[in-house]
């Protein structure tokens, strides 16, 4: 169907039929309503369909040389009129057997002749409210379209900012870090403990604004979708035995004690190396800085033969119940006693909460306010995400074609 | 003495690298543009390269290409920009360069680096 928005005058029936009697009838019935075309055989309806491009066809069954059964198989075969709707019409439908083969070739509807006015005018408007209904759906697929292309154009110059922000960010940054590291090593003369102190902080505020943008980074990468585990094999012991020893001396700094129980043998699992040891880092980070008294232990249990769960307990600020939930939402950031804030984005167990299930885990809470949080990453052993099977499935697709 | 070249736009960024590389006994060359890094290398054969992406005229990508291919792998080239997205430092590693240092920085981590490229 090519025309759009179909009204009275622009919906064009072209009416076949061999008898010039019957294609007058029909005409008196449509012509104050509808564009009529007529046809007085099988290769005169193709001739026409293909030049006039009609919205419906009316075509008689019954008809020397080719009959409505197969001109409708040869307009099925040209692209312009496979779409056509054909009604048949004919007077040998006393048979069902014939109705049914018309449908089953494609017809939209059939007509018993001596035709009914009363019918023919009600099947003609049961096609013309069809097409309305196409045509307002195309209508709406275009408008779809036209704002998907939108869409993605911001997404696209939003990509553009973010990277654009990343990098003139870090140009300063680096030299703001980079001379404070340079006078905290005391390379152009010796520094006191105030200057020592001052500079560690400006060190610290500097870290701290990187990590801001990292989480940004990663935030508009994991709700955009574009962030995708990267699998190796790995012995998890030996990550969470190096990510303990190089945070140890803060928690021991802070007065806390440490305690790391991991298994005393190699446990090699397949999963994105990279996140575990951000979730964790995190999750050890925050154990840190919500407790001032006590200790935080690290455990990691062998769940079964699918599962391992790793777990960072502490005895810090704790989290009311009624604030759990809204622990891993962003920007979030829970003060236990609405006096004292601490550091932070806000961001960190939002990004490890959407981390957890991109490596194909779950990130838990336990906690007690004033007693101590415990939160657990469940881990499989082996990943097998969607997403990576998607993409395998794509790629076999692509070795087919 | 072995040679560095330091190709980098920002000044203050300059500066930073320069009071760095001061700790050790290196001979410093420095470019403020991809085409004046090209000319220097050319001319000067550094050891090791220092490479900022990011440049006024030609990108360090693009300056890197050119490098090689005029100079073959003799040269270590270690990318340090502040290019830092999923991706950046393979183009880096594509374009030619051994390594990739992200910035910021870390000053002690820095001059490692610059150690274990130049041996």
């Amino acid at each position: 169907m090519s025309s759009e928005i179909v009204n009275k005058t622009s919906m064009k029936i072209l009416i076949v039929d061999d008898n010039k009697d019957n294609v007058e009838l029909v005409c008196q019935v449509l012509e104050d309503e509808y564009t009529l075309i007529t046809a007085y055989s099988g290769e005169e309806c193709i001739e026409k369909a293909l030049v006039e491009q009609p919205n419906l066809i009316l075509l008689d069954v019954n008809m020397p040389q080719m009959d409505g059964y197969e001109t409708m198989q040869k307009l099925q075969r040209y692209e312009s009129t496979t779409a056509i709707p054909v009604i048949f019409a004919s007077a040998y439908y006393k048979e069902s057997s014939m109705i049914v083969k018309g449908l089953e070739q494609g017809a939209f509807d059939f007509l018993t002749k001596p035709i009914d006015e009363d019918i023919l005018l009600a099947k003609v408007r049961v096609v013309r409210r069809m097409m309305q209904a196409e045509s307002e759906i195309r209508r709406q697929k275009n408008e779809l379209q036209i704002i998907n292309n939108k869409l993605e154009s911001a997404d696209k110059l939003k990509s553009i900012f973010l990277a654009s922000m990343s990098h003139e960010l870090r140009t300063p940054l680096n030299s703001i870090i980079g001379f404070t590291g340079l006078m905290l090593m005391q390379i152009s003369g010796e520094i006191n403990d105030a200057q020592r102190e001052q500079l560690e902080r400006v060190k610290r505020n500097a870290n701290h604004l990187l990590e801001l943008i990292n989480d940004v980074l990663d935030i508009s990468k994991i709700e955009a979708g574009k962030m995708e585990p990267v699998i190796t094999e790995f012995d998890i012991v030996e990550l969470l035995r190096d990510l303990s020893q190089s945070i140890a001396p803060e928690i021991n700094n802070k007065g806390l004690k440490f305690e790391v129980s991991l298994p005393d043998y190699t446990v090699m699992i397949r999963n994105d190396s990279r996140r575990i040891r951000q979730i964790v880092m995190n999750l050890l980070s925050n154990a840190l800085k919500f407790t001032t008294d006590g200790e935080i232990m690290t455990t990691l249990v062998v769940e079964d033969t699918q599962n391992i769960c790793i777990s960072i307990k502490d005895t810090g600020v704790g989290v009311k119940h009624d604030d759990l939930d809204k622990l891993f939402e962003p920007f979030q950031q829970i003060n236990a006693d609405f006096t004292k804030s601490y550091k932070g984005t806000g961001l960190g167990l939002y990004i490890c909460k959407k981390l957890s299930h991109i490596i194909g885990g779950e990130l838990k809470v336990k906690s007690l306010f004033g007693e101590g949080s415990q939160f657990s990453l469940l881990i499989p052993v082996s990943i097998n995400t969607p997403k990576f099977i998607e993409k395998k499935d794509h790629l076999q697709d692509v070795s087919i074609v | 003495m072995k040679k560095i070249l330091l190709v980098e736009d920002n000044e203050d960024n300059a500066f930073l690298f320069r009071s760095l590389l001061s700790l050790r006994d290196y001979e410093l060359k420095e470019a403020s543009t991809g085409l004046e890094g090209i000319k220097l290398a050319k001319t000067e054969l550094p050891d090791l390269i220092l490479m900022d992406i990011q440049l006024p005229d030609i990108n360090g990508l693009e300056a890197t290409k050119q490098i090689r291919e005029a100079l073959g792998d003799g040269v270590q080239i270690l990318a340090v920009t502040s290019y830092a997205m999923a991706g950046d430092s393979e183009k880096c590693l594509e374009a030619g360069c051994n390594g990739y240092l992200e910035k910021p920085i870390n000053p002690e981590n820095f001059l490692q680096e610059v150690d274990s490229f130049i041996q």
